[in-house]
C-alpha cells in the first residue's frame, strides 16, 4: 500500500469549530486521515464530544448513517445499532477539558472509500478508529470502532466525487493544537 | 520563488498539490525536509510518505529505539510475532523521554473469541510502562500475531495551558490461529505530562509482558510517516 501525503490541517492560533480539507486529488482509490484533537467544551464524559465528518460541506438531513463499538473508562459499552438519516457522520470523539484542562487529545484513524464519485461501487463508506486514555476514572477514555456512509447521489448512487472533507467539533471547538494530516491511498 | 526553509504555510487547498512549478502549495506545512525524503522527489516514482526508521529482528524480550529522528509527522510500529505457546497477552511502551514520566493511562478495548472486555491502566507510577496489548495464552505454534501502534504528531514541542497537549497513540491488535482462538484489541494509550513535558517523543521502548524471550521469525519496525 502507497501512502501519499496531500495536506494537514490545525486550528493554529485560535479555538476552531470546523477544519475542512479543501480540492482533494481525484486522483486515489481511497483516503485516510490521521490526527489528534480535543474540544474546549468542558464534557461530563468522553462520549458527549461528537467528531461530525461532513461530506464536501454538506450539511442536509438524511444524508448520513452510522454506527459503532465502544467502550468508555469503565465497561465496554452496549452495541448501538446505528444513527439513520443522520446531517453528519459520527466518527470519534474526545474528552473535552474536564480532564486537566484538554492536555488529553484523542487520537483518530480515518480510511473514506470510494470518494471518487464512481457509481459503480455505491455510496461513500468510511471506517474509523477514536481512542483516548485519560487518567481521569469518571468516564473520560474511550476506544472505539466507527463505520457509516454518505449518500453522495445526483442521480445514482455514488456519483458525486468527494473534493473536501469537514471535521467538525460537534460541542465546542477544536482546541488549537488539534492537527490532522489527510493521505491517499493506493 | 521565495519561502521558509523550514517550514511552509498551511494551507487547506491541495488542488495544485505535486505541482512542481508551485512546490511549496503542493506541499502545505510540511518541512521542506520531506520533499527529498521519499516524498516528492523519492525515487521510483511511489511518492510514499511511509518509510522505515529501524527494523529489530532481536528475539528479547524489550528493544529500544534511540534517536528517533524528529523529522515526521507520525511514528508508526509493527510487531509480528509467529506462533509460540509462550505467554504473548501483554506487552508494554515505556522510557519515552527516559525516563517515562508518571500518571499516564491506557484503555484497551479487546475481544477473545466471543468475549468482549475492557483493560484500564492509570495513572501509573514513575518508570511505569503503558500497556499497549492485552491477549491470552497457550496459543499453538501455528498462531500468529500483528501489532500495530501510530503516534500521532510525536515531534510537536511542548508547551503549557491549552494550546499543549501531551504525547498519545492509537494500537491495534490480532492474535489466533485458522482452528482455535483469535484476539483482537483496540488500543488508548496518552502519557500524562502533569509532572514534566511528554514531547517531543526521542526515545521508544516496547516490552514484551512476562520478559520470555520472542520466537525466532519477530520482526519489530518502526516507520516514519511524512
Amino acid at each position: 500500500m502507497a501512502l501519499t501525503f496531500i495536506a494537514e490541517i490545525s486550528a493554529n492560533d485560535t479555538d476552531t469549530e470546523n477544519l475542512v480539507f479543501t480540492g482533494i486529488p481525484q486522483t486515489y482509490t481511497s483516503l485516510r486521515i490521521m490526527g489528534i484533537g480535543n474540544t474546549s467544551y468542558a464534557l461530563s464524559q468522553g462520549f458527549n464530544g461528537v467528531f461530525a465528518l461532513q461530506f464536501n460541506e454538506d450539511t442536509a438531513a438524511l444524508k448520513n448513517a452510522y454506527m459503532r463499538q465502544a467502550t468508555n473508562n469503565s465497561s465496554v459499552l452496549s452495541n448501538n445499532p446505528g444513527t439513520f438519516n443522520a446531517s453528519y457522520g459520527e466518527c470519534g470523539s474526545m474528552s473535552g477539558t474536564t480532564p486537566d484542562s484538554g492536555y488529553y487529545p484523542a487520537t483518530y484513524i480515518i480510511d473514506i472509500y470510494n470518494y471518487l464519485g464512481d457509481s459503480t461501487y455505491g455510496n461513500v463508506q468510511y471506517f474509523s478508529r477514536s481512542v483516548s486514555a485519560t487518567s481521569h476514572s469518571s468516564f473520560y477514555g474511550h476506544t472505539a470502532y466507527f463505520a457509516g456512509t454518505y449518500k453522495n447521489q445526483s442521480s445514482a448512487p455514488g456519483d458525486t466525487p468527494i473534493t473536501s472533507l469537514q471535521l467538525k467539533s460537534g460541542f465546542g471547538n477544536w482546541l488549537r493544537y488539534s492537527k490532522f494530516s489527510l493521505y491517499g491511498r493506493d | 520563488m521565495s519561502f521558509r526553509q523550514d517550514r511552509t504555510n498551511p494551507s487547506t487547498a491541495v488542488s495544485n498539490w505535486h505541482g512542481r512549478s508551485e512546490t511549496p502549495k503542493g506541499w502545505p506545512s510540511t518541512r521542506v525536509s520531506t520533499w527529498m525524503n521519499g516524498g516528492l522527489f523519492g525515487a521510483g516514482g511511489s511518492g510514499s510518505s511511509i518509510e522505515i526508521i529501524e527494523t529489530s529482528t532481536a528475539t528479547t524480550a524489550a528493544v529500544t529505539f534511540t534517536s528517533i529522528p524528529q523529522t515526521y509527522r507520525h511514528l508508526w510500529f509493527v510487531w509480528i510475532i509467529p506462533g509460540d505457546s509462550h505467554n504473548w497477552g501483554n506487552f508494554y511502551s515505556y522510557a519515552l523521554n527516559n525516563p517515562v514520566l508518571a500518571g499516564g493511562a491506557s484503555t484497551i478495548f479487546n475481544q477473545i473469541d466471543d468475549a468482549r472486555a475492557l483493560t484500564t491502566n492509570g495513572p501509573q507510577p514513575a518508570n511505569y510502562g503503558l500497556k499497549m496489548a492485552v491477549g491470552d495464552d497457550s496459543v499453538s505454534a501455528t498462531s500468529v500475531q500483528v501489532h500495530d501502534f501510530t503516534w500521532m504528531y510525536y515531534s510537536d514541542s511542548p508547551g503549557s495551558g491549552t494550546t499543549s497537549r501531551w504525547s498519545s497513540a492509537l494500537g491495534s491488535g490480532f492474535a489466533g490461529n485458522p482452528t482455535t482462538q483469535m484476539s483482537q484489541y483496540l488500543t488508548g494509550w496518552n502519557e500524562d505530562g502533569g509532572s514534566g513535558a511528554s514531547l517531543p517523543i526521542t526515545q521508544l521502548t516496547v516490552n514484551f509482558g512476562d520478559g520470555v524471550a520472542l520466537p525466532s521469525g519477530t520482526v519489530r519496525t518502526l516507520y516514519g510517516i511524512n
